[in-house]
């Protein structure tokens, strides 16, 4: 069997963010790994620590943000206490992101061609290469992400492509870039479905090509199932279930996971579940159990008062549950 | 099928643009909408469906066609509805938190419409307020609250129970969903089908995501630049999509069960860009992106035809039955 290697792995992570004096524990204990050449998602709702988690791995959390504990191996070294010079190295070479709006993580007054240079130039310093190998790199990377005519395009300014083609451009900058790390986040939620459907199969043939390895954080359980192999489902700045894909979405083991499947309208058409009762909780004092426990149908006194830890329930699935762990 | 409460013939909309071209958001559209059904319009952005919603209640003026509401024509030149219809049709907006004054509580925001629609003694006026919180399931203590202190799914349910404050019989949903996480949206919608059935009312229901419009709409409407695509009633729609541009739809919904996998018409890969509405190809709008493009297809513009009972569709492919 082929050895595993890791790009990035993420280590009992916890961040928390002070606002108004007020201490806030966002991410609590986060754990996940990406294999080379795999494709890892992220999946929960708005205010979950999908996007915290996503800053703290380019280690640009806002300044009222301090990470706790944990670490953030990139090929085994720790970006978060790497010293300047190697953590822009890591930033222009190792990992990019790209924005749910395309259109504001480009810059509106630089023409594609010069955004290219720009990341480029930071990119490939090492080597020495002229203006013009750069572009051809450019070239290369705007037909890799299908965008014919690739003159064109580095000739226009943003404004004058459409969505889906200013994805494709930021993702073309990273390919071109030869960072190892896409990060996503949300990617095509800015776009109609029939173009958000072109970008994700792009971006799942991309890692199939074993060009890159992506991070990809979402709101939609569908967009992490058709582009990921595997998936961590969050909840409330824990990762409450992960593993493989295919096994996670057959047989979701989570409370949580298995309420927000319901919750799902489905094309088959078996009506709309009730939904899943109360809020996420105040992260400020967030429960001392189980952050789910108090919206959880099955809660127990065990669940109000310990944290569960990851429980392993065979094929790479487990999850963090009392009920999966007691076997209820 | 029951009585029809709106029908819009061969509706138009066009935005003049400052260069002297035109945008034709919306460009030709039929349809009915029966009392108590929900109409599920689907489309992505740009396609008009948000323009109809706006003519329909009356903050665009027609360009041309007529929108019949219980039929009187609200669209003709120089017609002004009167308070009455303004009341029963009312409209439901995509994103609460600016549909609804930061700045008042809410229940300054809900006496607006009873102030207009229905004077009433404070008392009274109070007490309506309440019951309608009662009616979209929150307690009655939200009226003093601000909208910033209340969730985004509590939000529309307010914005809900404002649009029932003048008893309307046709709500316009624009989207009234998509902002919401999925758990919240369920709540939402749930109120929203309760209501219908208990005050037999009428949805016209904007959306882009055709999972909802499975569980919720009784027949189904898809949009493609300023056109009607297919119209069809919503399970045999799902079961049997016709328009090459609703297969390819549907065929690009992220899903999340293998059951669901099932039903997507497959190997229908999308592709291409939607073109600008201020220069909507010629013949069939949706030809620069079908793979079933035929000679007729970029030269004449298809009609809609009856190809079953009911089930509607604008394509070269398909004949009328008979």
């Amino acid at each position: 069997m082929e050895e595993k290697t890791n790009v990035l792995e993420v280590r009992d992570l916890s961040v928390s963010y002070t606002v108004a004096n007020v201490k806030t524990h966002v991410l609590e204990n986060v754990n996940f790994s990406v294999e080379k050449g795999k494709s890892v998602g992220i999946v929960g709702e708005s205010g979950c620590g999908k996007t915290t988690t996503m800053r703290a791995i380019l280690n640009v959390l806002p300044s009222n943000g301090t990470v706790e504990s944990g670490e953030i191996l990139y090929n085994g070294e720790n970006i978060l206490n790497m010293p300047n010079n190697k953590l822009q190295d890591y930033r222009q070479k190792g990992a990019g992101m790209i924005f749910q709006d395309p259109s504001s993580a480009l810059n509106p007054v630089i023409s594609i061609r010069n955004q290219f240079l720009e990341a480029l130039k930071y990119a490939h310093k090492d080597k020495k290469l002229t203006k013009a190998q750069l572009l051809e790199k450019a070239a290369k990377a705007l037909e890799q992400v299908s965008l014919a005519d690739p003159d064109r395009i580095l000739n226009s300014y943003p404004f004058q492509l459409s969505g889906g083609m200013r994805q494709r451009v930021c993702i073309a900058i990273t390919l071109a870039a030869e960072r190892q790390i896409l990060l996503a986040d949300e990617p095509g939620t800015a776009l109609d479905v029939t173009i958000q459907d072109q970008i994700l199969r792009l971006i799942k043939s991309l890692v199939e090509a074993g060009e890159l390895s992506v991070i990809m954080v979402t709101h939609s359980l569908g967009v992490i199932r058709q582009v990921t192999t595997a998936v961590n489902i969050m909840y409330a700045g824990t990762i409450v279930e992960g593993g493989d894909t295919k096994e996670v979405f057959g047989h979701p083991m989570h409370p949580y996971t298995q309420a927000l499947m319901d919750c799902l309208p489905k094309l088959t058409g078996n009506g709309i579940a009730k939904g899943i009762p109360g809020r996420i909780p105040d992260y400020s004092s967030p429960p001392g159990g189980c952050r789910f426990a108090p919206r959880c149908p099955y809660v127990t006194d065990r669940c109000l008062n310990e944290k569960p830890v990851p429980h392993e329930t065979g094929g790479g699935h487990w999850t963090s549950c009392f009920k999966a762990e007691e076997g209820r | 099928m029951g009585d029809i409460i709106l029908e819009i013939k061969n509706l138009k909309k066009y935005f003049p643009l400052a260069d002297g071209r035109t945008v034709k958001a919306v460009d030709g559209v039929s349809m009915k909408l029966y009392k108590g059904e929900t109409l599920g319009l689907v489309g992505e952005s740009g396609c008009g469906k948000s323009t109809i919603a706006y003519t329909v209640v009356g903050m665009y003026g027609a360009s041309g066609g007529e929108v019949l509401y219980k039929g009187t024509d609200l669209a003709k030149k120089g017609y002004k509805r009167t308070l009455k219809q303004k009341g029963e049709i009312q409209i439901v907006f995509q994103d609460p938190g600016s549909s609804l004054n930061s700045r008042r509580t809410i229940e300054k925001s809900m006496e607006v419409p009873l102030d207009i629609h229905d004077r009433m003694p404070k008392e009274k006026k109070t007490e309506r307020i309440e019951e309608l919180l009662e009616m979209v399931g929150l307690p009655k203590e939200y009226k003093s609250k601000m909208p910033r202190n209340i969730g985004g799914g509590e939000r529309q349910l307010i914005s809900v129970a404002r649009a029932l404050a003048t008893n309307p019989e046709l709500i316009i949903l624009d989207e009234p969903t998509s902002a919401l996480d999925v758990s919240v949206q369920a709540k939402v919608i749930n109120t929203l089908i309760e209501l219908q059935k208990k005050l037999e009312l009428s949805y016209l229901f904007i959306t882009h995501d055709l999972s909802l419009m499975r569980n919720v709409a009784t027949r189904v409407a898809i949009l493609y630049l300023g056109r009607l695509c297919e119209l069809a009633p919503t399970t045999e729609f799902f079961h049997g999509p016709l328009h090459p541009y609703t297969q390819m739809l549907l065929s690009s919904i992220p899903v999340v069960t293998e059951e669901e996998e099932a039903i997507k018409p497959g190997q229908i890969i999308s592709q291409g860009e939607i073109p600008s509405p201020v220069n909507a190809p010629k013949g069939c709008t949706f030809h620069t992106r079908c793979r079933d493009c035929m000679e007729i297809c970029k030269t004449e513009m298809p009609v809609m035809t009856e190809v079953e009972p009911e089930h509607f569709v604008c394509c070269h492919k398909y004949k009328a039955k008979g």
